[in-house]
């Protein structure tokens, strides 16, 4: 009988070893953390209004510079807009107004314009000419641009015409529009 | 010690092979002394409680909306340690890295990449965080709480500075977390 017991003895003491080893149990958890940026696209601070001030007869006139902030976090597209496609007067008489887009002749006044196309320069990114610029067709001023946070100057200059202006005011409207592109 | 007579001897036997065929902790049975008609038997009888420490998110994953400006977001977890317990904290990113541009800077003026600080706290008096700059995590680093964090609870925090202008997109890190009693 007291050798049964030992024979146990022996056989707890031969499993001891392995549980004493047993000292740390490791765990653990993997996390993750996402974060979104959201994509920004601007032009800020920049004149509503830009005023050319008084036209020569053919339309002459000091460039007119203004300040904007270009802000994009993403790669992007940029284009430019004329509403007219180019300085147009303002009238009631249908005679006064330009026979087409690329022809700013007067309708019933030929020997003068009744437009004046004009150019706009937006630094770092390009520059248009309303020559170029349909009405409502936006022009192209760069694709797949790097991101930009910076102050830009736009410029904008009169195109000479080759006929003289009737009197009256010229308006336009351009838009400049930042398109974010996949990166 | 455990003194019984020569009657319960055989159960006593009994119940010490049936023990070590368990192999439940260790003990040792030695036959003693025979003082006339009674029989000593000395029985030393010892366990082990094994050591465990477990780990465990109801959210593993937290999704925040970054700006230029420092910011915090917490997930919370649970935690049993039946010892004292180091903490081992490893970044795949070192950050959170944009997930289109990675980690290296591409564009001026922009940055797409987020370091933090992360902290592994314990809701134990006396517990003591473990906290990592996630540009050091990526080879673990190591801390300890200092504690028995048995049934507890706490939060893995995550902590951002203000910075540049972020590209604007998806940013990620994965993070491992490992712990260890001792």
């Amino acid at each position: 009988m007291i050798k049964r017991i030992l024979i146990a003895t022996a056989v707890v003491a031969a499993a001891a070893p392995a549980m004493a080893a047993e000292t740390t149990t490791v765990n653990g958890a993997t996390v993750a953390f996402s974060g979104n940026r959201a994509t920004v696209c601007e032009v800020r601070d920049y004149e509503n209004t830009v005023q050319f001030g008084a036209l020569g007869e053919f339309g002459a006139a000091t460039p007119v510079s203004d300040t904007a902030s270009i802000y994009c976090n993403v790669k992007f597209n940029a284009s430019i807009a004329s509403q007219n496609g180019y300085l147009r007067l303002v009238t009631n008489d249908a005679g006064a107004t330009p026979i087409s887009q690329s022809n700013t002749t007067a309708t019933a006044y030929q020997q003068f314009a009744s437009a004046l196309d004009y150019g706009i320069t937006v630094q770092g990114l390009g520059s248009a000419n309303t020559t170029a610029i349909g009405a409502s067709s936006p022009v192209s001023l760069g694709s797949n641009l790097p991101p930009i946070s910076a102050s830009a100057q736009l410029t904008y200059s009169t195109v000479t015409s080759s006929k003289p202006l009737l009197g009256g005011n010229y308006v336009d409207s351009v838009t400049l529009t930042l398109t974010p592109v996949a990166f | 010690m455990l003194y019984i007579n020569v009657r319960a001897r055989k159960a006593f036997i009994l119940m010490a092979s049936a023990l070590s065929s368990l192999a439940f902790g260790s003990y040792a049975a030695n036959a003693h002394s025979v003082n006339g008609a009674h029989q000593n038997l000395q029985l030393n009888i010892s366990g082990q409680i094994s050591p465990k420490c477990g780990l465990s998110f109801p959210d593993n994953e937290a999704d925040v909306v970054l700006t230029e400006r420092a910011g915090t977001t917490s997930l919370p977890f649970a935690v049993s340690c039946n010892q004292r317990m180091n903490v081992q904290l490893r970044s795949l990113n070192g950050g959170l890295q944009h997930t289109e541009v990675g980690r290296a800077p591409r564009f001026n003026g922009f940055a797409n990449f987020v370091p933090y600080t992360l902290t592994f706290s314990i809701d134990s008096e006396g517990a003591r965080d473990v906290s990592a700059d996630s540009r050091e995590m990526t080879s673990p680093v190591q801390g300890t709480v200092g504690q028995i964090p048995f049934e507890s609870n706490g939060s893995l925090t995550l902590a951002w500075a203000a910075t540049p202008p972020l590209l604007g997109g998806q940013y990620r890190d994965v993070v491992e977390i490992r712990i260890s009693g001792y």
